[in-house]
């Protein structure tokens, strides 16, 4: 990929992706002398060394065992369309390895105390354009385009609320799988409790076969005790009384007890020799 | 901030949280499913168990005196007209009467009965 040093002087047209080095006149720099032990902490306290406004980027890296901050305008517009920029660099890391490079007619690029500043040209100093085709790029780059501007709170705050949901959601999901464990765990144990078998299917199978008995056993007595009720009169005594399916009844009497009995049964009935015969169905 | 790296970041929080959200509705709806069989489990447990416990052989006990009982058969042979009355309670308990028949003769009464255990 093709690599420029964009300068104030810089006229190209560019039609293909480029890695960019900015020249110093882009950004402020300053070598950090006190003492911190990592890039982290360079980092922090890479704002507070440049008296400017919000308006810039504020960063920090590491060279040659020495750290440096730097600062550079969040809109810096660039005479390249942003489509072709693959990366954008620092001239201080890039050319760091060089004391003093003729970078276009009027400029040069030196380096004072570790820090790479714009000067005027000079004489004896090699050319950027013998130089730049054999520059290894560094992994510093500055990520100029890829940035959104939302304070870190806002997003710590975004983060630890959707923590705080996730959460909620893998609680109450673990909660709920638990609930359903002990809803089947107590249903095993009914039925073992009772001797039933598990599936609502045989369950309720049982039940209604149950409920069809016990309907018959109610009917039954209600039954007796309409036909334990039944008017009778001096000297008539019922002589037999049977059930089996249907009841059947014998009652010494002179009357017919149809009427009576209609009332509830079915009745099939005769009456001979002082005898009352019935069979009774529902 | 490195705007693709919170904008995946962000994507990627939101694919979970979705997938939780999912799994946990999914759970919610399963746990009141479950909840809805098992109460209608229960109600059919508990009816089942009330039927049962509505019936018993425990009449039984009051006839042995005055009847030859076996394997639910229940015959008794001229039984006066005062245990008439023990017979008539059996018939009205709460035992599963499976036919009978009683029948008089000179005062006296035949009863024989099969029982459901």
């Amino acid at each position: 990929m093709k690599v420029i040093l964009y300068t104030k002087d810089f006229n190209e047209t560019i039609n293909e992706p480029v890695d960019i080095i900015l020249s110093p006149q882009y950004y402020w720099i300053k070598k950090i002398d006190i003492p911190i032990k990592s890039l982290k902490d360079a980092k922090k306290i890479a704002k507070s060394l440049f008296n400017l406004d919000e308006t810039y980027i504020y960063d920090a890296f590491e060279l040659d065992n020495k750290f440096f901050a730097y600062a550079i305008k969040k809109d810096l517009k660039l005479n390249i369309n942003k489509k072709y920029i693959n990366s954008v660099r620092l001239a201080q890391t890039e050319l760091y390895n060089y004391d003093k490079i003729n970078v276009s007619k009027n400029h040069s690029i030196q380096k004072i105390d570790d820090l790479l500043f714009c000067f005027p040209n000079i004489e004896n100093a090699p050319s950027i354009n013998d130089i730049i085709s054999q520059i290894k790029l560094s992994r510093h780059t500055v990520n100029l385009y890829n940035r959104l501007n939302i304070n870190k709170s806002v997003v710590i705050n975004i983060g630890a609320i959707t923590i705080l949901i996730n959460l909620f959601f893998i609680f109450g999901y673990i909660q709920n799988k638990t609930a359903i464990e002990k809803l089947e765990k107590h249903k095993i144990d009914l039925t073992k409790q009772y001797n039933l078998p598990s599936t609502t299917f045989q369950l309720k199978s049982i039940l209604n076969s149950l409920k069809k008995e016990d309907k018959k056993q109610v009917k039954l007595r209600k039954n007796l005790e309409f036909i334990t009720k039944t008017p009778l009169q001096k000297g008539e005594k019922f002589l037999t009384l049977s059930y089996d399916k249907y009841f059947n009844i014998e009652i010494k009497t002179d009357r017919n007890l149809d009427k009576y009995f209609s009332k509830r049964f079915k009745v099939s009935s005769s009456l001979k020799n002082h005898i009352y015969k019935a069979s009774l169905y529902e | 901030m490195n705007k693709k790296l919170l904008i995946l970041t962000g994507l990627l929080i939101l694919v979970i949280t979705i997938n939780f959200f999912t799994l946990y509705i999914k759970s919610k709806n399963e746990l009141k499913s479950e909840f809805q069989n098992y109460s209608s489990f229960v109600k059919i447990v508990n009816d089942i168990a009330n039927l049962k416990n509505k019936y018993s052989t425990l009449p039984l006990k009051a006839l042995k005196p005055i009847c030859h009982i076996t394997s639910g058969k229940i015959i008794c042979k001229n039984i006066s007209k005062s245990n008439l009355r023990k017979i008539n309670y059996f018939l009205k308990s709460n035992i599963k009467i499976k036919k009978f028949s009683i029948k008089s003769q000179n005062n006296k009464f035949d009863f024989y009965a099969e029982i459901i255990k």
